[in-house]
């Protein structure tokens, strides 16, 4: 069943500039149990998707069109225009969050056990003593030690306090976890044992998982479905069997080259050239137009719109939706194109 | 830095602790030797204000009376009248205990005052920001742009002249520097992930304010407090000696003031004119050496290494 349907949404930052479409008609769901996945670069809308999830945008921010329902048990709330009242109660009830940096998430002042009993007590009626005991419960299951429970954010390293927030977001059994960017600030190793808690607790604890990041082998590490945004849009979206064997958006192509594997073979890694359009004044047609290594002139007329490309996967892109095998091409076109580029220098 | 990693192992609560590190903090204010210097003279003065009426030799508005029946007045120091008295023949040593009440009562009542609208306005300005934040600090620009003195003696002339009225009087400027401060702080803290954090866990406006904000805040109230206490204990001084105390209330600047009508400067009555000045001097440098304590605690940037 669908758990959380995103339809149409798109968020505008005001600016003195102007307004600056930073999330434009983006829709995706995600199914109870599942865990998907929000990749792209920095400034592309990963983060305000978050934040306008739980409506926690920043004041010049707004929701401009369309809606957030959130399907639960006693029925459906549409998050882009529930009153303050509903989101008080659906957040971290419903829907919680770990934070991009938990160094910065977590109050200073008090202790992790106090802050963690204070989100308890916040939504339910439970004694201190039992909230409490919860705490401990909770530390335990994110790997953390329970004596610790008394500790300040700065008496704990990254690792521990990535865990003390994930141990947070767990605190009211919510149906839907958002994480945003969850290991952005760990050093691999710490990364890798973060995402292996994040796994385990998605096998022993039914809920779904929203997780953003620019990272994509978290995305492959975690991930059911993946949605591939670009400056505000969302460019693929699909299953990460299909995405990541079978891209169909260049970008999305882009974005996997630019990563290195450790199996395979030695390849060398491309990289994209250009930046993303200046979202203050957006394109009139496709957003990837300037970095395209395929475009035609409909791609710089009309935008192109998500399209099913079968096996659930939905792409915005006139090129391979004209059934071109654009990974084939790939590599010799970027081969053309770094000589071209060679012949200019 | 707190060096406790100790916790505890019970599962009744962590909130003794707690109340430790308070006290730790407390402790850290006297750290600084000037503070601590401040802190034995504040130490004394409020011994003064507590007990010195109860030990005091004379009723401080009696005149003293020779055995002939004339007063007593004018006399320099002596045993039985450790400062002399004045031309009324009142006792100056009782009269300087009991001015000690009304100079901390000045000082605390506007410290108090000040700090919770000070704090009250710069958090609701800073938190808010928008037209509300207009409102309030163009309020503060007013509230700046008024001359102390003056404004004190039109509001006490119009009020009626009474320590009260004096208190008001200091307050009604002088929580605008606080609610500077703290505004500008609290916009830094709005900011911050956490207070997103706190919001996404479903915490209200009321709550953050409360529980994230305020505490973050309170070290910049306590230490401007701690200045209007000072501020406060001048004023008031100030005040009285220009004639607007209240008649019947004892203060040092109303002693000050009674010697300066009498002209005791001129009739070389140091008794009358040194010990208030001195009382008042003591007790403001007091508050100012632990203002420095305080002011380390709250920006440990001060603090020599």
């Amino acid at each position: 069943m669908t758990l959380l349907e995103v339809n149409d949404l798109s968020i505008q930052y005001d600016t003195k500039d102007g307004p600056i479409q930073a999330v434009r008609n983006v829709s995706f769901s995600i199914d109870e149990d599942e865990t998907f996945g929000l990749v792209g670069e920095s400034g592309c809308g990963k983060s305000t998707i978050a934040k306008g999830l739980l409506r926690i945008l920043p004041p010049n921010g707004s929701i401009t069109t369309g809606n957030i329902d959130l399907h639960l048990p006693d029925g459906s709330v549409d998050l882009a225009t529930a009153d303050q009242r509903t989101l008080q109660r659906v957040r971290w009830d419903e829907v919680s969050m770990i934070a991009q940096s938990a160094m910065n998430a977590l109050d200073p002042v008090y202790t992790i056990g106090e802050q963690i009993v204070e989100a308890i007590q916040l939504h339910r009626k439970t004694p201190r003593k039992a909230a409490r005991e919860r705490v401990r419960e909770l530390f335990e299951m994110v790997g953390l030690d329970p004596e610790r429970i008394d500790s300040y954010p700065h008496q704990l390293s990254g690792g521990m306090r990535q865990r003390a927030m994930i141990a947070m977001s767990l605190a009211l059994e919510p149906s839907l976890i958002l994480a945003d960017e969850p290991t952005t600030a760990l050093d691999v190793i710490t990364q890798d044992h973060i995402l292996e808690e994040i796994n385990a607790l998605r096998d022993r604890i039914d809920n779904s998982m929203l997780i953003i990041t620019h990272d994509i082998s978290v995305v492959a590490e975690t991930c059911d479905r993946v949605g591939v945004m670009y400056a505000g849009e969302l460019v693929e979206v699909g299953p990460i069997e299909e995405v990541f064997v079978e891209p169909q958006h260049p970008y999305t192509l882009g974005l996997l080259n630019a990563f290195p594997t450790i199996e395979g073979d030695e390849r060398e890694l491309i990289t994209m050239t250009g930046s993303p359009p200046d979202l203050l004044d957006p394109p009139a047609g496709c957003n990837f137009y300037d970095r395209c290594p395929y475009r035609t002139e409909q791609c710089q007329e009309e935008m192109p719109p998500l399209t099913d490309r079968g096996d659930d996967q939905h792409v915005a892109c006139w090129v391979s939706g004209d059934g071109r095998d654009i990974q084939a091409e790939y590599s010799t076109i970027m081969d053309d194109m770094e000589e071209e580029l060679w012949q200019r220098l | 830095m707190s060096q406790e990693t100790q916790t505890t192992t019970d599962a009744s609560d962590g909130r003794s602790q707690q109340w430790e590190e308070i006290l730790q903090g407390f402790g850290q204010v006297f750290q600084n030797p000037l503070a601590r210097i401040g802190g034995v003279i504040l130490v004394v003065f409020i011994l003064m204000a507590l007990f010195g009426p109860l030990v005091a030799p004379h009723d401080p508005q009696e005149h003293q009376l020779n055995p002939d029946g004339s007063w007593y007045k004018n006399q320099g120091p002596t045993l039985e009248y450790l400062l002399g008295t004045n031309t009324e023949g009142q006792a100056i040593f009782s009269r300087l205990l009991y001015g000690a009440r009304i100079a901390f009562i000045a000082g605390t009542a506007t410290a108090f005052i000040v700090g919770v609208l000070g704090t009250i306005a710069g958090i609701t300005a800073g938190y808010y920001g928008g037209s509300i934040e207009n409102a309030i600090m163009r309020l503060v620009d007013l509230a700046y742009g008024v001359p102390f003195l003056p404004f004190a003696i039109v509001l006490i002339i119009v009020l009626d002249p009474s320590i009260w009225n004096i208190i008001i009087a200091i307050s009604a400027l002088l929580w605008r520097e606080t609610a500077r401060v703290v505004r500008s702080e609290v916009i830094t803290i709005k900011d911050l992930e956490m207070i997103d954090a706190a919001r996404a866990a479903g915490a209200s406006n009321n709550r953050i304010l409360l529980h994230h904000v305020l505490p973050k805040v309170l070290p910049t109230t306590v230490l401007y407090s701690v200045f209007a206490i000072g501020w406060a204990i001048l004023t008031e001084a100030g005040l009285s000696f220009l004639g607007l105390g209240d008649p019947n209330s004892i203060s040092w600047g109303i002693i000050l003031q009674n010697a300066y009508v009498s002209q005791a400067l001129t009739r070389g009555m140091w008794w009358w004119i040194v010990p208030p000045g001195l009382c008042i001097m003591g007790l403001v440098a007091s508050v100012y050496l632990i203002s420095q304590g305080v002011e380390e605690v709250v920006n440990p940037k001060l603090r020599e290494r």
